[in-house]
This record gives C-alpha cells, structure tokens and sequence, in this order.
C-alpha cells in the first residue's frame, strides 16, 4: 500500500468522536436527551482505543513536522462503528472520509432522527441538512485547514465533533458565500477569461467536478444545506498545483424575485489568503426595486478575484 | 449572526439623519463652567460634538466640555463616517482590501453593504473601546474623487495622478488646505501603465510611438506594425480617470495627439483587461496591478532596450512608465477611524496587505550587483570616444560588493524636481535609517546623466543631482540616526545607460540617482 492511501485509511479509521459531555466516547451512543449515558463493555473500547493509538504511531513516522503537531494534538479518538450502536436503538455516529479535492465526506448514521435538520460547521462554514427517511446523511464538506474539525449539531443540541488531517487541503484556494435561507445568492468564477456559459465558467449550473481541480484543469463548486435552509455555496481552485497564470474573476449574482425585490440579503463571505488565515466579512446586498423582478445583479467585488501564478 | 447589523445599520442611520434620533435637548458646559450651549446634537465621533445652537451648527471638543440632558449620546452611539472618493484603480480592490486588512487587525466586525455599481460602505463593529465606523466608497475617476474633495462629499480623496495646479488653487479657495503639501497628500501603493494584448496578438514590444500612433487612430491596421493584416480595436478608460489623464500627458500630448474618438472607453482596469483579453485584434492601457488575463507588452526603445513592468522595475522606475496610487486629505479634522485608517496605510502590515491584493508595496528591496548583469553589459558596449575604460573603472569600483537598492529618485520632466514617487523615497529613506535598517553601512548616492552633451558637463550634472538627493535625505533624517550610518555621493555621467538615450523617455529613465548599499570599512 503507497503511503497516501495508508494514511486516508487510517485517517477513516480515526475519525471523529469526543463529542458533548464529559469526552468518553461512549456518550456518543445516547440519541435521545435525558436517556442515561450508555456504557459499553471496557474490553471493546480499549481494544479500540490500543488499536487507534497503533494506528496514530504509523501516521506520525509518515508526517512532516507541522502535520505531526497536528495529529498529536487531536483527541484520542476511536471508530465510530464501536460506539454508536452499542446499547442502543437510538445511536448516532459521525464517519469521516477523505475524498479527492481535499473534501472531507460526512457519513452520518442517526436512525432516530429520520427527516430531522442538523447544522453541519466547519473553520466559519455553517450550514444545515436535512437526515434522510433512513437515518443517514452523506456530505463531502471542502476542508478550509489541512487541521480540519467538524461538528455535527442535532435539534436536541448534542453535537458530534469529527477531528480530521487533510493534507493537501493547503493545495486549494476557498472562495465561501453562505447565506440564510432563500437568499438567492450564487457564487460564479470565470476561469482564465472564460467567457460566461463557456467551459471555464463555474456556476451551481455548471460545478463542475473534484477531478477537474485534482488534475489541476480548474475549479469546482460544492452546495451545501437544503434550499430552504442556511446555506452555502463553495468555489475550489488548486492554486497549488495549477499550471497556468492569470486570473480566475469570482462574482456573485442576485436574482431580484418577488421575495427579495426592495429589501436586504443578508450573507457571509469566507476567503483562503494567500498568506495564510481566513478573509471573513458580512454582506449585505440591497436588492433593487420589484419593477426589476426577473432581472440578475452581477456583484463583482464581493468576492476577491484569484490572482493565480503558476508554480 | 445577522442581529448586529441590525443594530449597528441603526446607529449609522441615526448619525445620518441626525442625532439623535427625537430632538432631545442637550446642554454643554465647559470644564470651568464658563461656557454653556444648549441644543440639539447632531453628531458625536468619540472626540466632537456637532451641536445646532441658536448661533448656529458648532463643532465643539469633547474633551472640554460635560453633556447633560435626554440628547447626549451614549457610548455606543459613536460612529466614525467618512467618504472615500475617487479613482477606480485603486477604489475598487486596494483600498477595500486596505480597509479589511486594517478592520481586522484592529478587531472590528466588518460588513459590506453593496448599493450600486459604484457605492458600497463598509460598516465597522466596534466596542466599548473600539469606536464604529461607517466608511462610504465612490469609486469612480480621479477627477470625481477631487470633486467630491471640493464639494465636502469626500473626506478621502483617491487619485491616479497628481493634484492639477487648478485643483490646488479650488482647494486652497474652499479651505480645504494646500493639497499640495506632503501631509495632505500620501503615495498608497505603486504602479504603472502597461499596453496590453489578447495572448492571442503576434505583438511581443511596443514603441511609445507605436503606443500613440494606434491611441490616436494614426493607425488603425497591424500591418502598420508586422503583424498580420487586421483592424485594430482600442481599449482606454474613460476621460475622467487619472490613468487616462497620464497616458494623455506622457505618451500622446508631447507627439500633439490626442485619444482617438473610436477608442472603445471603460469604467475599470478590469473591464479593459478583460474586454482586451477576449480580443486578438485589441490593444489596451491598463495598470500593472490590474492586467487581468491579458498580456503586458515591453515598451521598446529605439536602441532595441525593452522596458518591462515588474515589481522591482516598478519601485527603482527603470520602467518609464510609473504611476502611484495616491491619496488626498483635506486640512479638517478627520473623524478618529479615519485617522487611524489614515496612519494604518503606512505600516509594515499595510505592505503586506498591499503585496497580497496584487499590488506594488513600497518596501526597500535590494538587488546585488552580481543580478545587473545586463546593465554592466550595457556600460561595457557604451564605452568609446566619450565615455573610456577609467570611467567604466571607477564606477564598478565604487558599486562592487554592493547592493543597489530599489529606491531610485529620478526628476520630473525637465527639471532638477523630485517626481513624486522620489520625493515619497526621500521619507522612506529617512524612515529606514531611523529605524536602523542600515546601521553599520554605507550609503552612496550614485548619479547618472543621460547621453546628451558633454560627457564631462554630464559627469558634474549627475554628481550635483546625487549631492542634491543626499543633502535632501540628510535634512529629512533625526540627527542621532545618522550617525550609524556613513552617506557619500558620486557622479557617474552617461557611464551606465539605462534605457536608449535616442527616445524622451530614455533619457527621463536615464537620469536618476541610484541608492547603493555596502558594509562601511572599519
């Protein structure tokens, strides 16, 4: 196995847990608010726990420094598939997975909250998902950090918080808008003087996919949340590793509707640096009057245009 | 996350619509009792009351005197507002970016709010001892930002170009100050005009008189200059604009031309690049900062001398075609936030800023002797009947093991004056010095002439231009700095030519005083 795969394995096998109360993963278990915490046999967490602490020895000879800092300051933390069923009906687990594109797939197990909202969050991202009529949930979220936590909130207020390394989240730069419910926001970039509807012309009605940014042909746009919910809205590129100079223009448009003619939209606009740290403002777009319904606002200067040089 | 802009949305409306909110009276007493005014409030920024009394609207120092009565602001009704007026070039992404950078570091919330095509303001979030800001952008053109200036519409004006001598003069009449002196006027960032083509063009140079023959509509075909037979569009922005004032001013009004009326005009750098870039058949002027995804072309000079814009062609002005970021404030009392903004523009971490926004900061960079190669080159193949072997001697000798510094102070057309950009290096200059950056070195202003005249006439020229550039750093430096550092200054003449010395701009580019670094012997 080439070392790359072994890490995205054991990085599965570490995900998540340390959740709400007192940091025993066996708190994970109790789905329902007030039900007394679950105990699990102590055989099975320790065997669980040696065999994460093995498996977090492998992944440190294989770091460089900054990651290996990282990894040690992560809780010790087991595999959800030990602790979410046991003892209970209502159990809820947090899975996580990395995929190409430095995206981080969510699986999450809550067969008691079929149909239910959960806020998902992650380095200022928030937005929210609807559990499926099974109980589950599957999201691939883009990691803002290489050092990435997600938490996982439920309408009852328990959170599950999943701790994950992705190394080549530092390859992407990451252009956010998010936005509270039926804002009709969208985040649009135009690729090396794309010219709109072209192929270099990212929108939510041509995202394109993760493969696109891992070969370094361009960009992609992830959607995250339900329509009527908070959502948000995810431009990637691979500054890293792209092979090609220019500028990738972003913009948002507004559609002036019914709903939205003559008042605010409220959003938040979130923006990797070149140097490091997060760009992090609030956006407030005065929509035109309702003689302009059906009319789009191109809004250039929300989002910062990627000046991109080729290494 | 939404619930702050409520609130803070409310302030700001209040201070506009004036404060407060129902016409409470107030009274203010001075601290010894001796003077009290009593009326409605119209404003406080943390430091003034705006008070309407029946002497009329007074502005009064909070410092001096207590409020009392229902109409005194509390501590969270003080909000900075402020305009920024003015050029597109740098309104549209330097200066938010700026903004940003600085509502960052000094802990602020920030919110956007989007108006139209050519306003938005930024509200600033403070606390109890962070006072709110509401900062409102017009981006435009130069000559707008001037003209709100005068109007009292802007508190910040921002410009592509210098102050016109009648801008100056309205200013002077309106009160505003002599917007001409170095503490009303500041360089933010540097810049440039670059020509630029689709990546499509055959183009790789261009001369200025090229530059201005396809400007003015002299002509109109490629096949005027070798590359295949086809019409040629051209992209300028639009006359109110400082970028097409200096392209005006240096490239076609010295030739007696003017813009050509088919010049397709633009409202931004940035729909020019990117109008130039969709079109093999367009040529545009831009800004350095904003070439988008189109390509800069070397200005080509008639010795066969490519002048290429780069960061460091841009601080040491070897590229002729410089053109600073400025920024104008009017002699009144700036609310507080603005001040701070005002004094944030010069730090470190403003640099920083700057550099990440794609734009040109101004820290000293230096470049050892060992990467001019092509300049040493060009001193070799200038030697002949004028300038000999001795010269060429001297002057490595004395640059050998040095380091040339960017800073470059070169002198306004015709003249023995700094240009702009040289007169903001004499302060940074100073402020380097001060701050001890070459302690234990010496500095030597090395002056160069033109090949015009003389060589003998020449080599006195450029000694008296680097005394000049030498005594200027000297009178801007704390006395107890100096002396950690050793300063000398020499002339070279015409020894090491820069650029061709048959072309105006050559010879502007020509005559300069370079800044060279080395370890002071002991």
């Amino acid at each position: 196995m080439e070392p790359h795969r072994k890490r995205q394995a054991i990085y599965a096998a570490l995900c998540c847990a340390a959740a709400v109360g007192i940091g025993h993963v066996a708190q994970l278990g109790s789905g329902t608010p007030g039900a007394a915490p679950n105990t699990q046999p102590a055989a099975t967490a320790d065997a669980g726990l040696v065999e994460a602490h093995s498996l977090l020895e492998a992944v440190r000879r294989t770091l460089d420094p900054d990651e290996q800092q990282a990894i040690s300051a992560m809780p010790a933390a087991v595999t959800t598939d030990e602790t979410a069923d046991a003892g209970s009906t209502c159990g809820r687990a947090l899975h996580t997975e990395l995929r190409p594109g430095a995206l981080v797939e969510l699986a999450l197990a809550a067969t008691c909250d079929a149909g239910r909202t959960v806020t998902i969050s992650h380095g200022g991202l928030t937005f929210e998902e609807a559990v499926g009529a099974d109980g589950t949930l599957s999201v691939a979220v883009p990691a803002i950090a290489a050092a990435a936590e997600f938490t996982v909130t439920f309408e009852d207020s328990e959170a599950l918080t999943a701790f994950v390394m992705v190394p080549d989240a530092n390859h992407f730069d990451r252009v956010a808008l998010q936005m509270e419910r039926a804002a009709a926001l969208s985040v649009h970039a135009l690729e090396f003087g794309a010219r709109p509807g072209t192929s270099g012309h990212v929108s939510p009605q041509d995202p394109k996919a993760p493969m696109r940014a891992v070969r370094a042909f361009g960009g992609f746009l992830t959607q995250l949340g339900t329509p009527e919910a908070q959502r948000a809205e995810i431009y990637s590129f691979p500054s890293r590793t792209t092979r090609r100079d220019g500028v990738v223009r972003l913009h948002v448009e507004a559609e002036v509707t019914e709903a939205n003619c003559g008042r605010s939209l409220n959003a938040e606009a979130l923006q990797t640096r070149k140097g490091g740290g997060l760009r992090r403002i609030e956006v407030v777009v005065d929509m035109p009057g309702c003689e302009a319904v059906g009319e789009t606002l191109v809004l250039k200067n929300i989002l910062q245009d990627l000046k991109i040089a080729a290494n | 996350m939404h619930r702050f802009l409520v609130a803070l949305g409310a302030a700001a409306t209040v201070i506009l619509a004036g404060f407060p909110a129902a016409a409470e009276p107030a009274t203010l007493t001075s601290r010894s009792g001796g003077l009290v005014l009593e009326g409605e409030i119209l404003g406080f920024d943390g430091e003034i009351y705006r008070i309407d009394t029946i002497y009329g609207v007074l502005s009064v120092a909070g410092s001096e005197v207590t409020c009392a009565g229902e109409g005194c602001p509390g501590p969270e009704d003080y909000v900075s507002d402020f305009m920024i007026s003015g050029a597109a070039e740098s309104g549209a992404v330097l200066m938010p970016a700026l903004l940003e950078a600085f509502a960052e570091r000094e802990g602020y919330r920030i919110t956007r709010r989007e108006e139209d095509a050519t306003h938005f303001t930024y509200l600033l979030e403070g606390s109890e001892s962070l006072p709110a800001a509401e900062v409102r952008f017009r981006v435009t053109s130069s000559d707008e930002g001037f003209a709100d200036l005068l109007a009292e519409q802007a508190d910040i004006a921002l410009s592509f170009r210098e102050i016109t001598a009648r801008e100056r003069g309205l200013a002077l009449e309106a009160g505003l100050g002599d917007l001409g002196r170095p503490e009303r006027s500041g360089i933010v960032a540097l810049d440039a005009l670059v020509p630029i083509v689709a990546l499509e063009n055959p183009l790789t140079s261009i001369s200025i008189e090229d530059l201005a023959a396809l400007f003015s509509g002299e002509t109109s075909d490629w096949a005027a200059l070798g590359a295949p037979l086809g019409p040629v569009t051209v992209h300028a922005r639009t006359p109110a604009a400082g970028l097409s004032e200096t392209f005006a001013r240096r490239v076609l009004a010295p030739r007696g031309l003017t813009i050509s009326p088919n010049a397709i005009l633009h409202r931004s750098p940035a729909d020019l690049a990117d109008a130039v870039a969709a079109d093999p058949f367009a040529i545009g002027i831009t800004t350095f900062s904003e070439r988008g995804n189109a390509r800069a072309l070397p200005i080509l000079g008639q010795c066969g001398h490519q002048a290429w814009a780069s960061r460091n062609t841009l601080k040491t002005e070897d590229y002729p075609l410089t053109a600073p970021h400025f920024v104008y404030t009017p002699a009144r009392r700036q609310p507080p936030v603005a001040r701070a903004f005002l004094a944030y523009l010069k730090t470190t971490d403003a640099q920083r800023a700057i550099r990440e926004a794609g734009f040109v900061e101004q820290l000293l960079a230096e470049i050892p002797l060992a990467f001019q190669g092509d300049r040493l080159a060009k001193a070799v193949l200038n030697t002949g009947a004028e300038v000999g072997a001795r010269d060429l001697r001297r002057l490595v000798g004395a640059l050998e093991g040095g380091r040339r510094s960017t800073l470059t102070f070169r002198f306004a057309e015709g003249g023995a004056e700094l240009d702009a950009q040289s007169r903001a290096n004499v302060a940074l200059l100073a402020g380097a010095i001060a701050d001890g950056a070459f302690e234990g070195r010496t500095i030597l202003f090395a002056g160069f002439s033109d090949g015009q005249g003389d060589p003998r006439s020449n080599r006195g020229l450029s000694l008296r231009r680097a005394e000049a550039v030498r005594d200027a750093v000297i009178e801007a430096t704390d006395r107890a700095a100096l002396e950690t550092v050793s300063i000398a200054a020499e002339g070279f003449g015409e020894t090491m030519p820069m650029a061709c010395d048959e072309d105006a701009w050559g010879r502007f580019v020509n005559r300069r005083v370079e800044t060279w670094l080395r370890p002071t012997p002991p």
